[in-house]
């Protein structure tokens, strides 16, 4: 194998699949990652047996081939290089030496013969979404997902999607966060599939620019196709929960505010709430929400009040701050609204104003306040 | 003078040996000595308990086991049996529990009871006494010796004073002339050390104590030296506490012969996490962070632990993070001597973050306090993880 090629050119393909490399593995082979010089192209491929990315590039190709090179290593001398040249030549006894103006290094390969095999997806089903959208459904989801190993199946985000419609879900337990988005041209067949944690991560930073992708789903793996860079993730094949039963159906109280004053208030009020519960007490009355946290241990407390729209007359209810403001960073409109039936049921938040083939909610199951 | 607090020790005498005697008739009169093998076990271990027949021997508890056998070669040796006392523990608990509110275990055959509001139900503290006793016999056939007195510290020394069987009362105006002729090392904390360096002052009886100047005790003792002044006149203010606050919950089991077997290592984490999550249940609380302990065969020992999002008191959900933790050591090559499981990061029950699945898990929770309830009426083997009856299965397979 021998090619040639730009420093930026390889180090930004490398980045992409760097990361893969697991910390600690049983497989050495793993620490490696695979390059493969085909005609005219490149291709660079990391993986954890659960995860694979591959990344490809144009390169000036002189000599075809493969080779398996220790991936921390190589990252780090590209890293250290400037924009320049660099050329990659391997042997037959896996020994690799890359040439720049500056001089050479000489890295210890591997026959690539040992490197996992991407799955064949070959009989997926095929949906094709815009970068953008599958970015928001993840992004606004994922931070609900669990790690607890206890429950696998919450340990990433549920996709649904049928002709026209797709939506991400994702709980923990404690709150649960869906976004659905319709579009006439999403043409697919039903479709469910739950993506791990660590995957819809890495899926994540590869989703730039405008651009679409092309995922392909079966059974137990889905490939998703972006423009240099294919990822394939192993799903998680547990039963999701049934997160429509816990949503609630009948709203007794609503109240309207604004995103930022009460992601503000709320920043500042929890720095005084017990370190442990992370408890802020919203007292909600017709025209404005009082926010209260206290630490009896250490004798500080906080209280903000801000305006709001309140159906009810009063209401007391109280969360974790960290689910509070977890919540308010990924709703996105100037207002929000959260709906309530009692202070011991799971609350309701939404965006006010979002378009109308967007749909996004999210349960939030209070804190039991201590009745005096 | 009348009663300030009115405190009832309880001391069930020679527990072990007693109960091993209530089980089996043909050993009453005779002494039993319950401990660690004397012959198999080349004479490790020490006396856990012995009959009044086998103190008249002059077999104690602690003493080793070697040194009974050669006083007493011709007693009955057991082994003890734990879950045997423990059930007879709780009944005697329970019985307590029918005189006041205000019981506070101290040991498995030990209790203290604050029966200050709850004396005139029973007319005199004789009565009383004598009515705890009787209660006592009856649900168990065991004897108990009492203390009663104003203060948990002279209870105690009292109940000891009239063993076996008895039941002493020192009224407040009696302390002290009960207190002063007793060796010193019969007030509670008063250990070899403390018994030595008082000696060395020349104070042998708590009278001698008593009369000792109590800035020179502070001086030489600290602190504990005005304890030492207070106990000696009788003053022990510390309340009967119901419970102290739990930190942890955990149980151990150590295995006859080390173990290899997989499927038993798992079928005894079972029991052990049903152990847990029943007394997390019995105290109301849940449990954040599981630890699970293992110790192998040449006593190395390891403590992995694993928090969960969110508490538990379900043997399930415990049982889960159990076997992932035990999953870590799989490539061990020697057999295991010890395991154990317990819960830290304890949490009440009620309150705190709710769950979108408490419906659910209030089913479990349901379940497994109905058998809870069946456990504690009808014993812990009315009705168990079939798992857990592994063990049994596979050493009657071995040897048949």
């Amino acid at each position: 194998m021998k090619f040639s090629i730009a420093r930026d050119t390889i180090y930004e393909a490398l980045q992409k699949v760097v990361n893969v490399i697991p910390q600690r593995s049983p497989l050495l082979m793993l620490q490696n990652v695979l390059i493969r010089a085909d005609d005219q192209s490149v291709s660079l491929t990391a993986s954890d047996t659960e995860i694979t990315i591959v990344s490809q590039i144009e390169g000036e190709v002189e000599r075809t081939g493969s080779i398996a090179v220790p991936g921390r290593l190589l990252n780090d001398v590209i890293r250290e290089l400037p924009n320049v040249p660099v050329t990659f030549d391997s042997n037959e006894a896996f020994r690799m030496t890359i040439t720049t103006e500056f001089g050479e290094y000489r890295l210890a390969g591997e026959d690539p013969v040992g490197f996992p095999r991407s799955p064949e997806l070959a009989e997926g089903q095929e949906i094709v979404l815009n970068n953008d959208v599958m970015k928001r459904l993840i992004e606004d989801t994922a931070f609900a997902t669990s790690t607890d190993e206890l429950r696998p199946s919450l340990n990433g985000v549920y996709f649904e999607a049928q002709p026209g419609a797709i939506q991400a879900v994702a709980t923990d337990g404690h709150r649960m966060a869906l976004v659905r988005y319709a579009d006439e041209a999403i043409q697919c067949e039903p479709l469910k599939a739950i993506i791990s944690n660590r995957a819809v991560n890495f899926l994540m930073r590869s989703l730039e620019g405008d651009g679409q992708l092309k995922a392909v789903f079966s059974d137990r793996h889905a490939a998703f196709h972006l423009d240099h860079t294919t990822m394939y993730a192993r799903l998680i094949t547990e039963q999701f929960v049934d997160y429509r039963r816990v949503i609630p159906e009948e709203i007794k109280y609503e109240m309207v505010a604004d995103t930022a004053q009460v992601y503000a208030a709320t920043k500042r009020v929890a720095l005084f709430s017990n370190p442990i519960t992370a408890q802020v007490v919203l007292r909600i009355s017709p025209d404005a929400v009082e926010l209260h946290a206290e630490d009896v241990d250490f004798g500080g407390s906080a209280t903000e009040k801000i305006p709001c729209q309140f159906s009810g007359d009063e209401f007391l209810v109280a969360f974790n701050s960290k689910y509070l403001l977890d919540m308010l960073k990924h709703i996105h409109t100037p207002q929000l609204v959260m709906q309530f039936v009692r202070p011991d049921y799971a609350a309701l938040a939404r965006p006010v104003g979002l378009p109308e083939n967007e749909e996004q909610l999210t349960l939030l199951m209070p804190i039991r306040l201590e009745t005096p | 003078m009348s009663w300030p607090r009115v405190i009832v020790h309880v001391d069930m005498d020679a527990f072990f040996a007693s109960v091993e005697q209530l089980c089996h008739p043909e050993w009453r009169g005779k002494p039993v000595i319950v401990g660690a093998d004397p012959r198999g076990g080349k004479g490790r271990g020490v006396v856990a308990a012995a009959s009044y027949e086998a103190r008249r021997l002059g077999v104690r508890s602690a003493m080793p086991i070697s040194q009974a056998y050669k006083r007493c070669p011709e007693a009955i040796y057991v082994r003890p049996n734990g879950a045997l006392y423990a059930d007879y523990s709780r009944t005697i608990m329970r019985v307590l529990a029918e005189f006041s509110p205000l019981v506070q275990p101290i040991s498995i055959d030990e209790a203290f009871l604050d029966v200050t509001g709850s004396v005139h139900l029973f007319g005199s503290l004789l009565q009383l006494g004598q009515a705890i006793k009787q209660r006592i016999r009856q649900a168990t056939g065991l004897t108990a010796s009492l203390g009663i007195a104003p203060s948990k510290s002279v209870a105690k020394i009292a109940s000891d004073a009239g063993k076996p069987d008895g039941l002493l009362i020192v009224g407040p105006q009696e302390v002290q002339t009960f207190l002063d002729p007793l060796p010193v090392e019969r007030l509670w904390g008063v250990g070899e050390k403390t018994r030595q360096r008082l000696r060395d002052l020349g104070i042998q009886t708590i009278g001698q104590l008593r009369d000792y100047p109590a800035a020179v005790l502070r001086q030489k003792f600290g602190k504990w030296g005005d304890v030492l002044w207070q106990l000696a006149r009788g003053m022990d203010e510390r309340p009967v506490q119901m419970e102290e606050e739990i930190k942890s919950i955990s149980h151990e089991h150590t295995f006859e012969k080390d173990q290899a077997d997989a499927e038993i290592l798992e079928a005894t984490l079972l029991k052990l996490c049903e152990k847990v999550a029943s007394r997390l249940r019995k105290h109301q609380l849940r449990g954040k962070t599981v630890q699970l302990k293992i110790r192998f065969a040449d006593f190395s020992t390891f403590n992995r632990n694993k928090t969960l999002s969110s508490p538990t008191n379900l043997t399930e959900d415990i049982y889960r993070v159990c076997v992932s933790l035990l999953g870590e050591f799989r490539e061990a090559s020697q057999p295991v001597r010890l395991l154990g499981v317990g819960l830290t990061h304890l949490v009440p029950e009620k309150g705190g973050q709710l769950s979108l699945w408490d419906v659910e898990n209030q089913r479990k929770l349901t379940l497994e306090q109905l058998i809870d309830q069946l456990q504690e009426r009808y014993g812990q083997s009315i009705l168990v993880h079939a798992q857990t009856l592994l063990e049994k299965k596979k050493n009657k397979d071995r040897t048949s």
